[in-house]
């Protein structure tokens, strides 16, 4: 306690202070904030107004001023406390025993974890992703149940021991430690089972890795669909009626040929962008992302298809998978009319990386066909020289046009 | 130029005094300068280490409460930020630039300046020579350099925040291309230069510390000091020391490739990119490349901040629970796998990002397997509380609570350690609460825990422990009401580095959450101001401190508590036994200090110190009673009557001196 008095009026000048800037925050704190109180203090005035009869004007100073003055008083007990205390040697630690009561905060630390973890469990479990609406995902959902079970029971029977170990071997007096250095066979123990818990886990997690980096394409060719990342935004290529998409290069690349799509290829000519950040994707069949970037990394996030891949500049990259659950359906099981699923960017690109939405819409065949069918095929303008000639004209900032 | 000459000859007179004496401790003046500023006692190089260390983390823990605030109210203005932040707040609202930069600055301001220089500077500094039984670091010089490239790799990155286009904002990880091209953000020009000056100075510091350590380690211990001898910190530190030079030249190498690639036109990491409308000339990089060669070295780094951690923990938990730790020999082991394991497993940072699949396959077993050496140790913290004694100093709450969190931050590392699992969950606020909790709590614990057992040791003086206690008990339930809520919102799919959760349905749900956890942290943020107001009163005024305050085995407290260039007045004790004989059966107290041999207890030798240096103690109680001296000092000891002993006793000192 001693160096607290002796650095007390520091601690009470601290306080105050602090207090001060309390006090004095709503206005720094904004609008909204200021009329909440606003509001408030008004509500208040008008009821105390009702019941006493006095002019409402005089009581709003004074209203203003209740909680400066309780703020106030509480300082001044504060300080006053401790001058008293401070003058008859009075220290209101002195009879506490504070091993016991930090052994002690251990066991209600440990409880009111447990209460944080079971209220994570009800409120906020709920919220997280539901089940994969994709084949290779329903095995990453198994190998997460594995992982939680294990890992789950791990840290209830650890946490529980930690604090009540920290509780009942607390210092008592006439009390000794045990002398117990080692025991190679406990230590043997801990050494082989935590080895069998992982071995659960590598096992399948091997399998699964497998599985989803080696799609089986013999029954069925995928829909290859190009993505490509760009500060701020995604674009897609479809590869139209031919199931083939063009070439592309990167040379070709500018404003008006955005991915760089080569007109000379056939293939090319039915391929076509999406006319809104809105992908369509047909329920039950293997769909291909060939994945670029033109800038800089980006990370094709569709966490409900537990699909994640980096876009690299320079490096083509590729995720197939098999999504099997449609919107509509996906709506029916969250009771949630507005659910869609969306794409995000998963690998830090820039000032608008969290604004990179696309909704992607999975569909019945006849309805993608629909879909398909509104779609305008692009006809690429640009050949090789022509790029070239752009090339020089163009210098249009994108990072300063956001 | 007569005062430049004079520190010049005091620094060479004190190295000529290292190394010229052995065995008797020689009085001689030193300046302001070579004592305080150009010191090579590592002892005050500790204190240097750990006051910029602190003063980087509340810098970089005020920056967390600065993006915090922008996650919890995204559209709210909040003008408080305008007058702080200037032009990168205009009405309140932060630039989307300037909340990368303060994520980025945060992430590599706690990393690498305060758990990496911070922890290992301060603490192995402190006790590689005291607890070795060495007068000093093997290179004086070279050690007081390591601090003096650390300072100024501080200076370097505190000025990158000023910078007109804003700091380095890519991220901690500073991945290219987005760190190597000017047009891709504001914070890739020269703030980013800034970053990788600093970081360069940053590794050359860091491998001169670490050489000495080594050295240290090897060569200085005292007679009888083996290597089985030695306390777990300074196998920790050592392991550290060793993983350190093995993985931060890779990072030299990395910066500079990086720095060839964004000055000098290069492509080492860039190829085909169509930025702002002009196909740059680069060809043939690989993004990629960075990647591996930053992970080579940023994996082996979380360990570089975890084992110091776990070693003070070692040490605070033996010493607090009055016994031995369980399995000394399995620790030193655990340490040795993690310290292998961690340089092969960098690529569990990578599945998703184009690397061959099949090495994935290898990255998933390693990965794995590196919980086992974690498992043990966790399950020895818990056998060594077992049967205990517990006293709770501030060190040991401390370290009980590094116990908790390293258990549960471990944990969810086997989720992302799983490459299936890792496709859901990489670059999610999974990976945060992860690595939040395990390595950032975790071993900021330690830290505290390692600051307040050491600080008799380093200041001469006791801390308090009221303030400490509502310090930890503060920062404990902040951390996990932080963090812990972020596992789920990684769950849900919600990536990392977001500057506001407004624009996906999918992020939208956890505005809420948002606003609890950054009330939380802004708790936890302020709680260490309390800490600060501590440190720096017991530092001045503070309580004096005994000699062996907690009743420690270990060397460095057998050191007067007055320190001396040289460590020990006389002889450099020798050592008899391993560091843990706490409440050894037929002992006559609860503790036998290494330099206590069997013959020294056969005759009965009076190790253990008279009872009124003990903090508070009335001198009523016999030692052998189980340390509870520190414990019950409040309900034994009035206050006026400690005031008038403690008058007494500098009257005493005063006129012995």
């Amino acid at each position: 306690m001693q160096n607290v008095i002796k650095g007390y009026k520091w601690f009470a000048f601290i306080l105050v202070a602090v207090i001060i800037w309390g006090v004095g925050a709503p206005e720094l704190l904004g609008e909204e904030v200021r009329e909440i109180g606003k509001a408030a203090q008004e509500r208040m005035t008008q009821a105390i107004g009702e019941a006493k009869e006095i002019q409402p004007e005089q009581l709003n100073n004074l209203v203003a001023w209740i909680p400066k003055l309780v703020i106030l008083l509480i300082v001044l007990a504060f300080v006053l406390a401790g001058l008293a205390a401070k003058l008859v040697d009075f220290n209101p630690f002195r009879n506490v025993k504070a091993n016991t009561v930090n052994a002690s905060l251990m066991v209600v630390f440990g409880l009111l974890f447990g209460v944080l973890v079971v209220y994570e469990m009800i409120y906020h479990a709920p919220l997280t992703l539901p089940g994969a609406s994709s084949k290779h995902g329903r095995e990453i959902d198994i190998l997460y149940y594995i992982t939680l079970v294990i890992t789950g029971l791990v840290f209830v029977v650890m946490q529980i021991l930690i604090f009540t170990f920290a509780y009942r071997n607390r210092y008592r007096e006439g009390r000794q430690a045990l002398f117990y250095p080692e025991n190679h066979k406990l230590e043997l123990l801990w050494t082989i089972i935590p080895a069998v818990g992982l071995a659960c886990m590598i096992i399948p997690g091997l399998k699964f890795w497998y599985d989803i980096n080696h799609p089986d394409f013999s029954k069925e060719k995928p829909l290859t669909i190009e993505v490509v990342g760009e500060q701020f935004q995604w674009r897609f290529r479809y590869p139209g009626k031919d199931g083939k998409l063009g070439r592309h290069a990167f040379k070709l690349i500018s404003d008006t040929n955005p991915v760089g799509v080569d007109s000379s290829d056939v293939a090319s000519k039915d391929d076509f962008t999406p006319t809104q950040k809105e992908i369509h994707l047909p329920v039950n069949k293997p769909v291909l992302f060939q994945i670029r970037a033109k800038d800089v990394l980006h990370g094709v996030y569709l966490p409900h298809f537990r699909v994640n891949m980096y876009a690299v500049p320079g490096m083509p990259t590729q995720f197939a998978f098999i999504p099997e659950v449609t919107t509509e359906e996906m709506r029916v099981r969250l009771n949630n009319p507005n659910f869609n699923y969306e794409m995000l960017c998963s690998q830090l690109c820039g000032a608008a990386h969290y604004n990179m939405r696309v909704v992607v819409v999975v569909e019945s065949e006849e309805k993608y066909k629909k879909w398909l069918a509104s779609q305008q095929p692009e006809v690429p303008t640009n050949s090789i020289t022509e790029a070239k000639d752009r090339n020089n004209n163009t210098n249009i900032n994108n990072a300063t046009q956001l | 130029m007569i005062e430049h000459q004079s520190t010049s000859t005091a620094v060479a007179h004190a190295v000529e005094h290292h190394e010229g004496h052995h065995g008797h401790h020689e009085h001689h003046k030193e300046s302001f300068w070579t004592k305080y500023i150009f010191s090579q006692d590592h002892k005050m190089i500790a204190k240097q280490f750990l006051i910029t260390g602190m003063t980087m983390g509340f810098v970089g823990g005020i920056m967390s409460a600065l993006f915090r605030l922008q996650l919890a109210w995204p559209d709210t203005p909040i003008p408080f930020l305008e007058a702080l932040l200037g032009k990168w707040a205009k009405g309140g609202v932060m630039d989307p630039n300037f909340y990368m930069a303060l994520v980025t600055l945060h992430g590599t301001i706690m990393v690498f300046f305060v758990l990496t220089a911070g922890l290992s500077g301060t603490f192995s500094n402190l006790l590689i020579p005291l607890q070795c039984g060495a007068r000093d670091m093997a290179s004086p010089f070279i050690n007081m350099l390591s601090y003096w490239f650390f300072f100024l790799s501080s200076v370097v990155m505190t000025i990158s925040i000023f910078v007109e286009t804003g700091p380095a904002a890519p991220g901690w990880t500073i991945y290219p291309p987005l760190s190597a091209l000017e047009k891709a953000m504001p914070g890739s020009g020269l703030g980013m230069t800034l970053w990788l000056l600093s970081m360069t100075l940053f590794v050359i510091s860091s491998l001169m510390g670490s050489l000495n350590y080594i050295a240290t380690v090897l060569n200085m211990r005292t007679v009888g000091m083996k290597m089985l001898h030695l306390p777990l910190t300074i196998w920790a530190f050592f392991l550290t020391a060793i993983v350190g030079v093995l993985s931060f030249p890779v990072l030299v190498a990395a910066v500079i490739l990086l720095l060839f690639d964004r000055s000098l036109g290069t492509s080492f990491y860039l190829s085909e990119i169509y930025i702002a409308g002009q196909h740059l000339p680069n060809m043939g990089g690989s993004p990629v490349l960075f990647q591996h060669l930053f992970w080579f070295l940023g994996h082996p780094e979380v360990y570089i901040i975890l084992m110091p951690a776990l070693g003070i923990t070692s040490e605070v938990v033996a010493c607090n629970s009055r016994k031995p730790i369980f399995g000394y020999r399995a620790m030193i082991g655990s340490l040795l796998a993690i310290s292998i394991l961690s340089f092969i497993v960098w690529g569990h940072h990578m599945f998703v990002t184009g690397m061959n699949p099949f090495l994935g396959t290898i990255f998933i077993v390693v990965t794995l397997v590196i919980a086992i050496p974690s498992a043990v140790k966790a399950f020895n913290y818990l056998a060594t509380l077992w049967k205990g004694n517990i006293i709770y100093t501030p060190a040991m709450l401390f370290a009980v609570g590094m116990v908790s969190l390293f258990v549960s931050g471990g944990l969810t590392g086997l989720y992302l350690g799983n490459a299936p699992l890792d496709v859901v969950l990489h670059n999610t606020y999974f990976v945060v609460a992860h690595f939040h909790i395990v390595m950032g709590a975790s071993a900021i614990f330690g830290m505290f825990s390692g600051i307040y057992h050491w600080f008799p040791k380093l200041f001469g003086r006791m801390m308090n422990k009221q303030l400490g206690y509502i310090h930890f008990w503060l920062t404990f339930a902040s951390a996990y009401a932080t963090f812990f809520p972020m596992h789920f919102i990684g769950l849900a799919g919600v990536p990392r580095r977001y500057y506001a959760f407004t624009e996906f349905e999918l992020t939208k749900v956890w505005v809420d959450v948002n606003v609890f956890m950054t009330i939380a942290a802004i708790i936890g943020v302020a709680a260490q101001f309390i800490f600060l107001y501590n440190f720096i009163v017991s530092a001045l005024w503070g309580e004096r401190a005994p000699k062996n305050p907690w009743r420690s085995n270990t060397l460095e407290w057998t050191a007067p508590v007055e320190h001396l260039h040289g460590n020990w007045p006389g002889e450099i004790p020798a050592v008899y036994r391993w560091p843990y004989d706490y409440s050894k059966p037929g002992a006559p107290v609860d503790y036998i200090p290494q330099n206590i041999s069997d013959e020294d207890l056969a005759r009965g030798v009076r190790y253990w110190e008279d009872d009124d240096h003990t903090p508070g103690g009335d001198g009523t109680t016999s030692p052998a009673g189980g340390g509870g001296h520190y414990a019950e000092e409040e309900v034994r000891k009035p206050e006026a009557v400690h005031f008038k002993e403690e008058e007494s006793r500098q009257q005493k000192e005063d006129e012995r001196s």
